[in-house]
């Protein structure tokens, strides 16, 4: 499919109102605000392509995080940073921290910087966890077992667990 | 603090800036999307097989309707690099056009990705291997048909020549497969690392 033809509304609709889920990946992932921005976009293009085989009788968030977490952590980029383009000069939106980190900020910039320092596949975990997916969508995320999902899940969380413990 | 409460305030946090999207906007974020490393490789791809094109049409008419003998032996190069070329575009896009596919599960995602990715580097091993072929058989015909005093001598002296030969393709082997090897690993390496790491981490535990 061509990424010039025109976005079909139900699409846009579901971009606008899982923005959030889509930026918090890509800041996870992502710690450089020009790559959270590469990053974005290609997931973005992602679910565009696979819109037309998305299946309405499946979980619009399951097919969201599984094609925005199979490109974050998977997707053949450039995990350098190198000189932004001029074409970039004129793409909105920027990708960025929240404007407004609220009262709970230094929890969540510790919460960050442990979930930073998690392996790709451990922040997916995490991350699952901290949307409160339910192990049935992990699993069907992940493409593993819930047995599976419910071992490693275990583990991630001890890992976090010590370094917010180190951190604090 | 427990988990649960940094999950609470991980789901309480402000919602990133970014404004919501149009139709304009989506389409001038999806168009941007052409400067990806895989559509990158794709359109390398495409320029190669349009420049050994070109390349072989000029060769064949140079040889076909000007008749220099001379050039004979380049269009002979050209031939077979163009289906060298054509080989390596026509096996490069089919497996490039699956990595991007994203729609899986993650475990199957990483493994089709593995797959996927390990073929283009073979394949650009063998490419490159099979050009440097190509490349001496094209010097040897060279040689014969333009310098024909190389090939000849008594006994001893072809040997020798033989053995020189055969000593630097041999060197040219090696050098151009450690080369070869060198740039793909420092070019997908990392990457593939990463992703065979993903891979066991996700694999079922005992």
């Amino acid at each position: 499919m061509s990424p010039a033809a025109a976005p079909a509304p139900d699409f846009l609709a579901v971009i606008n109102a899982n923005q959030g889920i889509l930026h918090r990946i890509c800041r996870l992932y992502c710690p450089d605000a020009d790559d959270r921005q590469d990053l974005y976009q290609e997931i973005v293009l992602q679910l565009w392509q696979s819109w037309p085989r998305y299946q309405p009788t499946a979980k619009v968030s399951t097919w969201l995080y599984r094609v925005a977490l199979n490109v974050a952590i998977s997707n053949l980029r450039q995990r350098t940073r190198r000189p932004v383009p001029e074409r970039f000069g004129a793409v909105p939106p920027e990708v960025a921290p929240p404007p407004d980190p609220g009262p709970d900020a230094d929890d969540l910039a510790q919460l960050y910087q442990a979930i930073g320092r998690l392996s790709d596949v451990e922040k997916a975990f995490v991350l699952l966890y901290l949307e409160e997916r339910t192990y049935e969508e992990m699993a069907d995320i992940l493409g593993i077992t819930q047995n599976n999902v419910r071992v490693k899940m275990h583990r991630a969380q001890d890992k976090l667990r010590q370094l917010l413990t180190q951190a604090a | 603090m427990e988990l649960d409460d940094f999950r609470r305030q991980w789901q309480q946090q402000p919602a990133p800036g970014g404004a919501p999207h149009n139709e304009d906007a989506l389409r001038a974020l999806l168009a941007q999307c052409s400067g990806t490393p895989v559509a990158r490789m794709l359109h390398n791809a495409r320029t190669e097989i349009i420049a050994t094109a070109v390349s072989l049409g000029i060769g064949a008419t140079l040889v076909l309707l000007v008749g220099i003998q001379r050039l004979q032996p380049f269009g002979l190069l050209l031939l077979g690099t163009a289906v060298l070329t054509g080989y390596d575009y026509y096996h490069k896009r089919r497996l490039l056009r699956e990595l991007p596919a994203a729609t899986g599960g993650l475990r199957s995602h990483i493994a089709r990705q593995l797959q996927s990715l390990r073929g283009v580097l073979r394949l650009n091993y063998r490419f490159t291997m099979a050009t440097l072929l190509i490349t001496i058989g094209f010097l040897l015909t060279f040689a014969y048909t333009q310098l024909p005093q190389l090939f000849l001598g008594d006994a001893r002296t072809l040997g020798q020549r033989g053995l020189w030969l055969v000593l630097t393709v041999l060197a040219s082997g090696l050098i151009t497969h450690w080369l070869i090897r060198w740039t793909l690993q420092q070019q997908y390496g990392r990457h593939l690392d990463q992703l065979e790491t993903a891979l066991r981490e996700l694999e079922e535990t005992p």
